[in-house]
């Protein structure tokens, strides 16, 4: 699904500019669950920004399903965004003056739904991440591990091909971050859906079918787990 | 997204900071509401104008002189046939067809009546139609037919039956004089707030009245003749010569000149208030802008977050451009009540209605969208602009 060639990316810092990703390939089939490990620095938020079509400069290949991605306008990018990828930040981006109904049912309206028809999909969606009857509250009222759940409905909403998880516990503490990566599985176990997750806690890697390690902007090792 | 969920996106951003948008639209509110009040008002004149001047397109046109005594208290009337013959006299350079002595306008008339042989000062009540706010205690009231045709029939109220009569039935089918003309009383009535003594049909009172006493003095012009110029000078006739010039003074109120000065007036008026509205609207505008400018970099958080979840630029542009555009829309409407509001309050105190047309609506809406796209584009476009990436690092 997912097949990166030979990428390379550059920041421009003032004068300097700084190589980051070093001619990365790799391949991410329909229904894996992929973790991205490395030391902070690394350019593993760089990579997953790539792969989740926020980012669209970069030298190589990036092919999607077939399709290159590197004469696609910047619409096109907001349409694949939209119906192919589910994001969860590590702090959480939730929109503070929209309730969580609302943050969770966004990707539909920018779909073209109309807000009156999406009630009961937000609810279902709500009740698949034991979240129900707190749609009518502000983000804010909740715990952070609610709200980790609430983005993670949002990203489920729109049934995309892929998850992209950067550091989705980073901000919880273990037993909650314990209660996300459960919920992870569990989609990736019964859904079959595909999850990138970039972490660099191998306790939580672990759990994952397959490590990608990169250092430097190199992939140093990519292996599956043994279970 | 859909156009109607952009529109709902905007309005809820701009509920959520109430009070900010509320103190940045007030300058479209004060500049739309000043140019819709003038604008209202030089519609009221400009429509009073033309009433003014069709009366005299039709052909004949005619004035009024009015005649006030300086007692109050005096019922003496001021126009008599004297009056009429002094001003016929020269009737061909005056340009007049004919003058006529008329009752006062508002249905009532002081006159002298004679009851039961004795004289007595009436307050009369002149009819048009039936009346049916009489109340009739003995007797009929004045039927359509009776003014139909003319009949010399009168009411009288229960005060003066009684006064002149041992009883209120002794003074049915009795008759009264009212200015030379005997009616046959058919009624008496209670009296009313009015006071009014007696009450007769206005046409057989205008007949027996003709040329006789009056307050008021129609003068009707051949075509083409300066009308307020004549009648001036026929005032000053009268104020000289006229049969109650020392008692009191003949007046002409000359609605078209009224008219014309207030009507230069408010022209004026309306180049300096759209001169001062236009750069009420221009510092709005700024403020919209900044405004604007000042939400999408608080809201840059969001801006990233409705990108990553789909959002294409051009959708991150027009919710903020109708932002910009709602806010001075909805100012532009409620400057545009405000300005009816005051329009019409400000008509209470001149001799004309304000009027207020659609074109006048659809004029405060746009020029307020318009401010709206204007100052609002430029920050629209910065919010679409955002670097994605560096947003959500
Ligand atoms: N917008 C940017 N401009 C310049 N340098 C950047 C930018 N974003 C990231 N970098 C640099 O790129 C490198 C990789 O960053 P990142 O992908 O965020 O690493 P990680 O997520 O692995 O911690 C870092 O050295 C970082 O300083
Ligand atoms: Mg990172």
């Amino acid at each position: 699904m997912i097949r990166l060639e030979r990428l390379n990316k550059f920041y421009q810092q003032g004068d300097e500019k700084i190589h980051v990703l070093k001619d990365v390939s790799l391949q991410i089939q329909q229904g894996e669950f992929v973790a991205i490990m490395g030391p902070s620095g690394s350019g593993k938020s760089t990579l997953i920004n790539i792969i989740g079509f926020l980012d669209h400069q970069f030298m190589g290949q990036y092919r999607f399903k077939g399709e290159s991605m590197i004469d696609q306008s910047l619409s096109d990018y907001a349409r694949l965004r939209n119906q192919n990828v589910g994001f969860v930040f590590q702090n959480f981006k939730l929109i503070a003056n929209l309730s969580v109904a609302e943050n969770v049912g966004l990707p539909l309206l920018y779909a073209g739904h109309r807000r009156k028809n999406i009630a009961d999909q937000v609810n279902d969606v709500l009740s698949s991440v034991n979240l129900q009857g707190v749609g009518a509250k502000l983000p804010m009222q909740l715990s952070g591990g609610q709200q980790q759940r609430v983005a993670i409905a949002r990203a489920l909403i729109t049934r995309p091909s892929f998850l992209l998880a950067d550091e989705p516990t980073g901000a919880l503490d273990s037993h909650t971050s314990q209660e996300i990566l459960k919920l992870f599985i569990d989609l990736n176990h019964k859904s079959r859906s595909t999850i990138i997750m970039v972490t660099h806690d191998f306790q939580v890697a672990r759990l994952s079918q397959r490590i990608i390690r990169i250092l430097d902007g190199r992939i140093e090792s990519d292996r599956s787990v043994d279970q | 997204m859909k156009m109607t969920e952009q529109f709902f996106t905007a309005l809820r951003s701009l509920l959520t900071n109430r009070r900010r948008s509320i103190l940045t639209v007030l300058g479209i509110v004060i500049g739309i509401a000043s140019v819709i009040t003038i604008i209202s008002l030089g519609k009221g004149v400009e429509k009073a104008t033309l009433k003014n001047l069709q009366a005299s397109s039709s052909g004949k046109q005619s004035t009024v002189v009015d005649y006030y005594a300086d007692d109050l208290n005096s019922t003496a009337s001021g126009f008599e046939a004297s009056d009429l013959a002094l001003i016929n006299a020269s009737q061909a350079s005056f340009g007049l067809v004919k003058a006529d002595i008329v009752s006062d306008n508002d249905g009532s008339a002081e006159s002298e009546a004679s009851i039961n042989g004795a004289d007595q000062n009436v307050t009369v009540k002149l009819l048009k139609y039936p009346s049916s706010d009489l109340e009739i205690l003995s007797g009929y009231n004045i039927s359509k037919n009776n003014i139909m045709l003319a009949d010399p029939v009168a009411l009288i109220s229960k005060k003066l039956a009684t006064s002149f009569y041992s009883s209120v039935n002794q003074a049915l089918d009795t008759s009264v004089t009212v200015n030379g003309i005997s009616y046959q009383v058919i009624g008496i009535f209670k009296e009313d707030m009015e006071l009014d003594d007696i009450a007769i049909s206005k046409t057989v009172y205008e007949r027996s009245n003709n040329g006789e006493a009056g307050n008021k003095l129609k003068l009707t012009f051949n075509r083409g003749e300066n009308v307020s110029k004549q009648t001036k000078k026929i005032v000053s006739l009268l104020n000289k010569q006229g049969s109650h010039h020392l008692q009191g003074s003949y007046e002409h109120m000359d609605m078209g000149a009224i008219l014309k000065g207030v009507g230069s007036v408010i022209n004026g008026l309306t180049y300096f208030i759209s001169a001062i509205a236009g750069i009420s609207l221009f510092i709005a505008g700024i403020g919209v802008m900044n405004m604007m400018y000042i939400s999408v970099s608080e809201r840059t958080q969001e801006i990233g977050i409705r990108l990553a979840i789909g959002a294409s630029p051009k959708s991150i542009l027009l919710q903020f451009l109708l932002e910009a555009v709602l806010l001075t829309g909805m100012g532009g409407v409620l400057g545009f009540g405000i300005g009816c509001g005051l329009a019409w309050l400000i008509s209470l105190f001149l001799p004309f209605r304000a009027v207020v047309g659609l074109e006048s609506f659809i004029l405060a809406f746009s020029v307020s969208a318009i401010v709206g796209i204007v100052f609002g584009i430029f920050p629209a476009r910065q919010a679409a602009k955002k670097n994605l990436i560096d947003i959500l690092k």
